[in-house]
């Protein structure tokens, strides 16, 4: 009896450490900028983020999906968002009809999944301007104070309060804080 | 014993299940911070709307669009000063009973008689949701008190 339960437990180990190794490089390939847009749902998000301030990084990189929509590194954070968002978003799109995506439900819910960490990668003095020279606003101050509890604590994370940094529905193009983002993409109604 | 074994996996499968929405909850909560606390900043207290359309742009934007704000019926009207000094006390939600009563009692009254004894306007009138031209049934959008 003993014997046997050995055994079963070598194989499980035997077989938890090949998934471990196949699963770390198809969390790579799935986490990957092409495999985002293999699906056409998220074709128009990509479009749209070729017009906004996040275009391109500091070093004059096009910013991937992953760095906003993944948390970093292959911790359990990483593993929670992606196991909950790629059963579903694996799922939906081949039980959803055509055409069935609503975007503000979406908006919601990818702006509790965004990782403050990963906007704090880039942005990482909360005091200074996006280029990262001079001082940022005196309402984005205290904000930000709010923000990091330090004058009330705010409800948002950085998501919340900095919508449409990245992609911009038509429903949202008449907001005064999207006012540039939404020029930029005048010609181009037929993105939804 | 062999009775057992499926019952065992299931319920193993969903604790697993429980544990992992469990995680995910307590990693990414649906509201960042319920203790959620105004910030100190009386001098810009004259002016909600222009902090407001940085901070809650959508919100901000849907009351300045919608008949409250075009006949200018002020935040502070319904929510109060955030540091508690004005008549009104402050608060992320105002309340039915105490707030709108004060304007819409024939409206509320009416409203009772046609749809019933419910007094959630919320449901029928998304309050920054740009209730503006009527478009009372208008799809609920979230919102940050309300996921
Ligand atoms: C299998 C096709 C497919 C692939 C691949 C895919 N998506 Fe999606 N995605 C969808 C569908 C379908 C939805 C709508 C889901 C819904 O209605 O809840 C969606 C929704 C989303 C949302 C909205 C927020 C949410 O949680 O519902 C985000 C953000 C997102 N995807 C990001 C990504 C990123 C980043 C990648 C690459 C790692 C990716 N998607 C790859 C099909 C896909
Ligand atoms: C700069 C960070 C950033 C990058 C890069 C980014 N997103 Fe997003 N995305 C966001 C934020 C923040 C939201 C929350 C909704 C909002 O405020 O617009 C969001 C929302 C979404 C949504 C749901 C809401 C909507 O507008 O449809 C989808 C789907 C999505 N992103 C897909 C993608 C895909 C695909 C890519 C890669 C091409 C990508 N995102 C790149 C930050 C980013
Ligand atoms: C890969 C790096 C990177 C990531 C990740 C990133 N940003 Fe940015 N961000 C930039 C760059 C580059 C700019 C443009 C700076 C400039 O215009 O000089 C920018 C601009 C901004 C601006 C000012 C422009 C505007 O649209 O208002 C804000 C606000 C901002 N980012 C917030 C965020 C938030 C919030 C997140 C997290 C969802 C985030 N960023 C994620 C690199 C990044
Ligand atoms: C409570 C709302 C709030 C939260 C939460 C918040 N911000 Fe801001 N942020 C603001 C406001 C308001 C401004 C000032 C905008 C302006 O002056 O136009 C600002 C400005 C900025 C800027 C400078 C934009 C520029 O004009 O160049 C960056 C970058 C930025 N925030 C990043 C972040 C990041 C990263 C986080 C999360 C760690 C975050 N913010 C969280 C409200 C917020
Ligand atoms: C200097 C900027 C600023 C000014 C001025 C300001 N607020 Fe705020 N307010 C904030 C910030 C930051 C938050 C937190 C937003 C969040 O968590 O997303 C907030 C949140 C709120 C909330 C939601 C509270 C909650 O618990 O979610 C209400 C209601 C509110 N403010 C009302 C007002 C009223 C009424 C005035 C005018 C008397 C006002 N605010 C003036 C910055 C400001
Ligand atoms: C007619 C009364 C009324 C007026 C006027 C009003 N509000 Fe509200 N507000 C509400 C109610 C009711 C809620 C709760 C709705 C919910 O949680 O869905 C709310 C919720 C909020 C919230 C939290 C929810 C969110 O979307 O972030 C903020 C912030 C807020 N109001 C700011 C303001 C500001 C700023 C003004 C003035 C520009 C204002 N309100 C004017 C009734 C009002
Ligand atoms: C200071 C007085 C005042 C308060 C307090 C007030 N309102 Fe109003 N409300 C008005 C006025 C004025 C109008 C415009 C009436 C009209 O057009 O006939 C209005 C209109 C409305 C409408 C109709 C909008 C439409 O599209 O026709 C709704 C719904 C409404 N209010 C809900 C509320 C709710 C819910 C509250 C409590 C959170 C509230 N109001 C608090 C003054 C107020
Ligand atoms: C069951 C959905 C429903 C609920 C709940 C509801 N309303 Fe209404 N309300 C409506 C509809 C539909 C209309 C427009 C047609 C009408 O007058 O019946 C309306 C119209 C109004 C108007 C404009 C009336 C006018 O004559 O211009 C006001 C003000 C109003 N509601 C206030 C409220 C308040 C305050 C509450 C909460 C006590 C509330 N409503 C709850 C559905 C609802």
């Amino acid at each position: 009896m003993p014997g046997k339960k050995f055994s079963r437990l070598i194989c499980g180990c035997i077989g938890l450490v090949a998934l471990l190794t196949m699963s770390a490089y198809g969390l790579h390939a799935t986490s990957s900028q092409e495999f985002c847009l293999s699906c056409h749902e998220m074709s128009p998000q990509a479009e749209e983020i070729r017009y906004s301030s996040h275009a391109l990084s500091a070093d004059k990189r096009p910013i991937t999906c992953a760095e906003c929509h993944l948390p970093a590194g292959f911790g359990p954070r990483f593993m929670a968002v992606k196991i909950y968002s790629g059963v579903k978003d694996a799922v939906l799109h081949f039980f959803l009809p055509d055409g069935g995506l609503s975007r503000a439900p979406l908006q919601a819910r990818a702006r509790r999944f965004v990782d403050d960490a990963n906007c704090l990668r880039c942005h990482a003095d909360l005091y200074k301007k996006a280029d990262g020279k001079d001082a940022v606003s005196d309402l984005g101050r205290i904000a930000h104070d709010a923000y990091l509890g330090k004058n009330g604590q705010a409800r948002s994370n950085c998501a919340g309060c900095h919508i449409n940094l990245a992609h911009l529905p038509l429903f949202d193009r008449r907001l005064d804080v999207n006012r540039k983002f939404a020029s930029r993409l005048q010609n181009k109604e037929a993105l939804r | 014993m062999a009775a057992k074994k499926p019952l065992l996996i299931i319920a193993l499968l969903l604790a697993l299940a429980g544990g992992f929405y469990l995680y995910i909850n307590i990693i990414f909560p649906p509201v960042r911070c319920e203790a959620a606390k105004h910030p100190e900043a009386p001098e810009q207290y004259a002016d909600c709307l222009e902090c407001h359309l940085k901070v809650t742009p959508a919100t901000a934007q849907n009351w300045r669009e919608s008949k409250h704000g075009v006949l200018l019926v002020k935040c502070v009207v319904c929510h109060g000063l955030p540091d508690g000094k004005g008549s009104v006390p402050f608060a992320a939600k105002p309340g039915v009973q105490d707030i709108c009563v004060r304007c819409h009692e024939p409206a509320m009254k009416q409203m009772v008689e046609k749809y019933g004894a419910e007094l959630e306007c919320d449901s029928c009138h998304p309050h920054h949701q740009n209730p503006m031209h009527r478009r009372a049934f208008e799809a609920k959008k979230p919102s940050k008190t309300s996921f």
